[in-house]
């Protein structure tokens, strides 16, 4: 798995370097332009705000929507494209190669989520930001005050429930990227030698999920307590899938 | 070197290796190549070249030294032994191919002369 | 001389469509085996299945005692009729992705064989032509010290200038310890590299031999006897 690590960080880095780079030039004009205030405040805005409020937005709102698309879409270059005899003939097994790009991808992400909680609490911190758009925070007066108060509330007071709420954003998004992943998978299987029409994505993605989700409601009515028990549930179709897709890699896509 | 498809390979070299012996480029003690080395020059498959160079063991015209190379043998009747083996396969290839084309005898033998004569004149 | 690939009664279909028909032959360690027929005749199936690309529906292969599977692949080369590589990748990304996930592989081999087939590290890939594009998974391939290489058309769509190199390559690859199979429709350019021959048609196998026995026996080139043979069966 270390070469398929090392392969996948090669040729994703300088896309994610340049996300960082506009993710962090985006955050410090925000940050710079003084008054996030006028930002998201109500009022008469500059042109400049205006860009930079919008740009904002696209950036933190588009990095999630990328990531949770190169999830879905890790295995396309496996099975639909002409790159797959090269890595069909791979001395590796399915899960390496599959698993080891998946844990790369998550990685980028995980770091995408440090960088915007970083500038996230900058932006936060400046004394006089509205804090009806941010977490409740101990208005202190004074910017590394509220910065204190904020990675205080957020990796101390919290910690756990943080932690807990990361832990099922981790279970769901893999669960999706599964079942999008199996489904492409299964369609390679089924219908060799065909290209992916898009309104099948559509037809597939909707009879996996429909079914796992069903199976989902109907097994978490059992524990109605926790909400770790379709959390659970989720998570275990989530490797079910994963194991189902390495098996179709390995066992039933042909090149 | 080109190679005539029809016929093996390895008989194509080996009458390569004994034209040179003949016209006295390779003589008795010169080193041929090594297996690996003609195939590389000529193209071939090294286990064409191999065969070869074992069949030419065999009928006593080269020698494997251990460690050094395969040597032409510095056997003096060798070389008038393979010129007539040559010339009798040469000779017999041409009157086949000139049968073939509807020649008598008669006539072999006149176009024969009339060309050598052609030729020291 | 050891046997380095058992083929044993194999048979891939697609669909109802049978491309390769219970086959079976052995090839012994240090040999090449050309590997004839018309389109369509089950060629590169074969080797797609050798190569485990392709899964057969019957029948086995063995590769030094191993089934298809992903130690043998770390034995193979396989050099399929298609680009396999990433577009967006240069020339030195494919060596390095190679050279990761290869453990056979030879980068100072692999710098040789660029210079010789005259293709320089820092080209993209997405730029260079169908012909260069073939030079360098030839490099890539020849690059690695397998056990078993298995070439789909290696000559086609380059030059002859370049078929000469492929061949002179194709021969200064040859190892005693290795084996190579050559599928190719340019068979008077590389029946010289032969030591066996296989015929296919139709998915099964209508003619084999050592190269050198059938051109004293038949007293035609492989080329020839490839015509002759499937003129009368087609």
């Amino acid at each position: 798995m270390k070469a398929v690590i090392r392969q996948q960080i090669k040729a994703r880095y300088k896309i994610f370097l340049g996300n960082l780079i506009l993710l962090s030039t985006v955050s410090l004009s925000v940050l710079v332009s003084g008054n996030a205030n006028a930002l998201f405040g109500g009022g008469s805005r500059s042109l400049l705000t205006y860009w930079l409020q919008i740009a904002f937005v696209a950036i933190y709102m588009g990095i999630p929507i990328y990531c949770l698309a190169s999830l879905i879409k890790l295995i396309k270059s496996m099975v639909f494209q002409d790159t797959k005899y090269l890595l069909l003939s791979l001395p590796r097994r399915s899960y390496s190669i599959f698993g080891g790009t998946f844990l790369t991808v998550l990685l980028e992400f995980a770091l995408y989520a440090v960088c915007m909680f970083f500038w996230l609490s900058l932006i936060a911190a400046v004394p006089g930001s509205p804090k009806d758009y941010f977490l409740p925070v101990l208005n202190t007066g004074s910017f590394f005050g509220n910065l204190k108060a904020i990675y205080y509330a957020v990796f101390v007071k919290r910690f756990f429930y943080h932690v807990q709420v990361a832990t099922l954003m981790l279970i769901y998004g893999t669960y999706v990227a599964m079942v999008f992943n199996f489904s492409f998978s299964l369609f390679a299987a089924l219908f060799k030698h065909k290209k992916f029409p898009k309104i099948l994505t559509i037809v597939f993605i909707y009879f996996v999920f429909d079914i796992s989700v069903r199976s989902l409601l109907a097994l978490s009515s059992i524990g109605r307590a926790s909400i770790w028990v379709p959390a659970g549930i989720t998570g275990l179709l989530a490797i079910g899938f994963f194991v189902g897709t390495c098996y179709l890699f390995e066992k039933k896509i042909e090149g | 070197m080109q190679f005539t498809g029809s016929i093996p390979i390895y008989e194509q070299i080996m009458r390569y290796i004994k034209k040179e012996i003949i016209t006295g480029e390779l003589n008795g003690e010169d080193k041929i190549p090594s297996v690996r080395d003609l195939a590389d020059r000529l193209s071939v498959n090294p286990n064409t070249v191999s065969r070869a160079y074992q069949e030419l063991e065999r009928e006593g015209l080269t020698e494997t030294r251990r460690g050094m190379g395969t040597y032409i043998v510095g056997d003096k009747t060798m070389k008038d032994r393979i010129k007539k083996e040559l010339s009798q396969d040469l000779v017999l290839d041409f009157i086949e191919e000139m049968k073939a084309s509807g020649f008598t005898a008669e006539e072999i033998i006149g176009f024969v002369s009339e060309r050598l004569e052609k030729e020291t004149l | 001389m050891k046997n380095l690939l058992e083929v044993q009664n194999l048979t891939k279909k697609y669909g109802s469509k049978i491309a390769v028909d219970d086959v079976s032959f052995t090839l012994e360690q240090g040999k090449i085996l050309g590997l004839l027929g018309p389109n369509g005749s089950g060629k590169t199936t074969l080797l797609k299945v050798l190569a485990g690309i392709q899964h057969p529906n019957a029948g086995t292969a063995h590769i030094l005692g191993n089934s298809i599977g992903v130690e043998t692949k770390g034995q193979t080369a396989f050099l399929s009729d298609v680009n396999p590589l990433f577009t967006s990748m240069k020339v030195d990304d494919a060596i390095d992705f190679y050279a990761d996930f290869f453990a056979d592989f030879d980068k100072v081999k692999c710098d040789e064989l660029l210079d010789f087939m005259k293709l320089s590290k820092n080209h993209r890939i997405k730029a260079m032509s169908k012909g260069m594009i073939e030079k360098l998974n030839l490099s890539l391939i020849f690059a690695r010290r397998a056990r078993l290489f298995l070439l789909d058309e290696p000559l086609g769509g380059v030059d002859p200038v370049a078929r000469e190199r492929i061949v002179t390559t194709i021969i200064k690859t040859y190892s005693e310890d290795s084996s190579i199979i050559i599928s190719s429709h340019l068979v008077h350019d590389v029946e010289n590299t032969f030591d066996e021959v296989l015929m296919l048609h139709e998915g099964k196998i209508i003619l084999s031999g050592d190269a050198e026995d059938l051109r004293s026996s038949h007293g035609l080139s492989i080329n020839d006897l490839f015509v002759k043979t499937f003129q009368e069966l087609l």
